[in-house]
């Protein structure tokens, strides 16, 4: 799914509730709860099989809609993605059934990795990144079973919504640059054309502008 | 025209030189895909690489690299629990600590032994002229005697330059 501004990427709201799966593709939901608590008990007993089967339906979404989009960085978030799903094989034993299934403790556990990879990094570069552990306002609500595409785009929601408040905080100009260039994906030359600056003045803006949007973006 | 005039004061106070290079840098390294070595730069180009990945996501991508670190990470996990912490940065250095710990201990263990002194040939076959067990019937001899004649024969190995 890619967003742009004539999809009204800016106002993104109406996601599908989670829980349901389409019809069709893997029946009703009690039964694909069903399904991932039996799975999970399985892995708990050792079952490899079982194991592999969870981690790669849920792998997809905690990667490109969790990871990815508070990491940036590819391969830092290929390297979170791998820490976390040995931190969850090694804490198997202790996940207690929830309704929500087993997504929900693996995007904690990468959150919280995230968030000590940024602590980690600030504390070695100095960086003003602002890191935060308050999940709970921008938790989306899971159930057991959900199908892999719902989840990805509640999630993307949330990154959505943590992406327009980062924007809401820049000026119009830089706000402008950012879009243009990030969102709209137009060269350099075509931005610079849009906003009435040399390519080297717009180029300027867009580092001012990403300064002001990491200080502003934090990690949650 | 020079850079300060044709510079929009809305965008701020205007950039100096060292900016304009690590913007112009920065926007370089929006087109390629390694990360560049200076931090400031590298975290401004993952705010970037954030903005991209919320909105234009790249589903198929995403799945390869899942699918990919989901065996890395299975095969990892099946290995004993003693290899699986020493990987990373921190495995890493434990191994190269105990490495040197180990080169250090065996350099102090050596260097407190004394190193083998050379022995001339004389030395050699005189050595255990004052020390090898006494002959048949020796018993009652005066301890002097036997001195004596240990001496006698030690003195004439000298001569003989050690031979017997």
């Amino acid at each position: 799914m890619t967003l742009s501004p004539r999809d009204g990427w800016l106002f993104a709201r109406e996601v599908p509730a989670y829980g349901a799966r389409p019809r069709g593709i893997m029946g009703a939901p009690d039964a694909a709860a069903a399904e991932e608590r039996a799975l999970v008990e399985a892995a708990k007993g050792g079952d490899r099989e079982a194991l592999e089967l969870l981690l790669k339906r849920l792998a997809t979404p905690l990667y490109s809609a969790v990871i990815l989009p508070r990491v940036g960085n590819p391969a830092d978030a290929e390297d979170i993605l791998r820490d976390t799903l040995l931190r969850a094989m090694e804490r198997l034993t202790t996940f207690h059934w929830t309704g929500a299934g087993l997504f929900p403790w693996l995007r904690q556990i990468a959150i919280h990795l995230i968030v000590d990879q940024a602590r980690s990094r600030q504390r070695r570069e100095r960086l003003g990144e602002r890191y935060e552990h308050h999940v709970a306002d921008v938790m989306p609500l899971h159930h057991a079973g959900a199908d892999e595409m719902l989840m990805e785009q509640q999630e993307r929601a949330v990154s959505l919504r943590l992406m327009e408040a980062a924007m809401a905080t820049l000026n119009p100009r830089y706000r402008r640059a950012v879009e243009l260039r990030l969102l709209e994906e137009r060269s350099r030359e075509e931005c610079a054309e849009a906003m009435g600056v040399t390519t080297g003045n717009f180029d300027v803006i867009l580092h001012r502008a990403l300064a002001a949007l990491r200080k502003a973006y934090g990690v949650r | 025209m020079s850079h300060a005039d044709d510079w929009n004061p809305d965008d701020g106070p205007p950039p100096s030189d060292d900016e304009r290079a690590s913007a112009r840098a920065l926007s370089e390294a929006l087109d390629h895909r390694e990360a560049p070595r200076d931090p400031d730069l590298a975290a401004a180009l993952s705010v970037a690489r954030r903005v991209q990945a919320t909105a234009h996501p790249d589903p198929e991508a995403a799945r390869k690299v899942a699918d990919r670190v989901v065996s890395a990470a299975l095969a990892e996990h099946a290995r004993p629990a003693w290899r699986r912490a020493l990987r990373g940065r921190w495995g890493l250095a434990a191994v190269a600590a105990a490495g040197l710990l180990a080169v250090g201990v065996g350099a102090g263990v050596s260097a407190t032994r004394p190193a083998p002194r050379p022995v001339d040939p004389i030395t050699a076959t005189t050595a255990g002229d004052f020390t090898e067990r006494l002959g048949e019937n020796v018993g009652s001899a005066p301890a002097a005697r036997i001195y004596d004649d240990r001496m006698r024969a030690y003195r004439d190995r000298l001569l003989r330059g050690g031979r017997r």
